[in-house]
């Protein structure tokens, strides 16, 4: 279906129930919350360190995050031409697991106002592609990736106890050879 | 005191007694094992995953490593036959190998951080003692190698404490 085709598609929906345009982002948006995503390390500035951040193994600029809310103040009025206002945002949790503090922060925040950018808008989230609205990407995690976190948080108390143990025994030295 | 002048002092040292030369490498090295260093990533390869190795927090993609084991092969005797008869004939090699620590219990990663350096002349070696003496060592592709401050291991025990309860709360927040 071209974008020409979707917008008359949705516009039809709206001249027959306007509220019903709202009721679909909602729920697409709604669908959203609690997904994980990697979201791009630059968006964090310089509250970013590298310690207690799950990075995606892929890119390790990538830290991993869940989508906590989204609000949408989206209106759609039709007065001969349709027009759109308002603006939507998601909200996400950096995840870490140094204890410290965690960072919510919008990686999505879209002032629309035209059906174009509205459609384009809805587009993306069907297709688990959001953008952070500085240009940086923000890709959902797959089941796959879901998985290595899993064991990767599986695997930590003991990797723990190693790493402690590694920073406070003695070392044995093997006898250096003498000329 | 200049490059030449340190050379020269050395080389009356050796003069005198040509193992002390070698005693004072080996006691060196031997006090730097079990030293926590950064290291630069890029000589590992791509075996590395970032998540469960402990990062620098200052940057320089430094990761957290311990002097495991050093070998010193360098043997110093002087060379009569040299023209100014003050030269010094080095040769062997320094290995000081690290190991990354790392906290998701996978495989620890043992690296010869200067892959049998090979030292072949007086002038080197005393490069070498020096570097050691400043906790400055580079690597094989001359990327610095940082020993940690106090503060710095400090900071590594603050984070493997608080990592046990920030834990908990992660894997809550995975559902």
């Amino acid at each position: 279906m071209s974008n020409e085709e979707r917008q008359t598609s949705w516009f039809r929906k709206v001249e027959e129930d306007p509220l019903l345009f709202n009721e679909a982002i909602e729920a697409l948006l709604g669908s959203r919350v609690g997904s994980f995503v990697f979201v791009q390390t630059p968006h964090f500035h310089k509250d970013y360190e590298v310690n207690g951040f799950y990075l995606e193994p892929e890119t390790e600029h990538n830290v991993l995050g869940r989508i906590m809310r989204v609000e949408n103040s989206i209106t759609v009025q039709k007065d001969g031409d349709y027009f759109v206002s308002g603006k939507l945002e998601v909200i996400i949790k950096v995840l870490r697991f140094d204890n410290g503090a965690s960072i919510e922060s919008n990686v999505n925040r879209e002032d629309l106002d035209s059906p174009y950018e509205l459609l384009q808008f809805i587009q993306m989230l069907e297709d688990n592609e959001l953008d952070d609205g500085s240009g940086g990407q923000v890709e959902f995690v797959t089941e796959d990736q879901l998985l290595l976190v899993r064991k990767f948080v599986e695997n930590v108390p003991l990797g723990i106890e190693t790493f402690f143990r590694d920073m406070t025994s003695d070392i044995q030295t093997q006898p250096l050879k003498q000329e | 005191m200049s490059n030449k002048e340190d050379q020269k002092s050395w080389a009356q040292k050796v003069e005198e007694n040509p193992v002390l030369f070698t005693e004072a490498i080996e006691a060196l090295l031997i006090s730097r094992v079990g030293s926590f260093v950064f290291i630069n990533e890029s000589n590992l390869g791509g075996d590395l995953t970032a998540n469960g190795l402990y990062y620098d927090p200052d940057g320089n993609d430094g990761l957290l490593a311990k002097i495991i084991k050093v070998e010193n092969n360098v043997s110093v005797s002087p060379e009569s036959s040299a023209p100014d008869n003050s030269d010094y004939v080095v040769s062997g090699h320094i290995s000081i190998i690290a190991r990354i620590l790392r906290f998701d219990g996978g495989k620890s990663l043992a690296v010869d951080l200067q892959e049998g350096y090979e030292l072949t002349h007086s002038f080197s070696l005393t490069h070498e003692i020096e570097s050691l003496e400043d906790n400055e060592l580079c690597d094989v592709d001359n990327n610095p190698i940082h020993f940690l401050s106090d503060e710095q291991l400090l900071a590594v025990h603050e984070f493997v404490k608080n990592a046990v309860v920030g834990l908990g709360k992660f894997s809550l927040d995975l559902g």
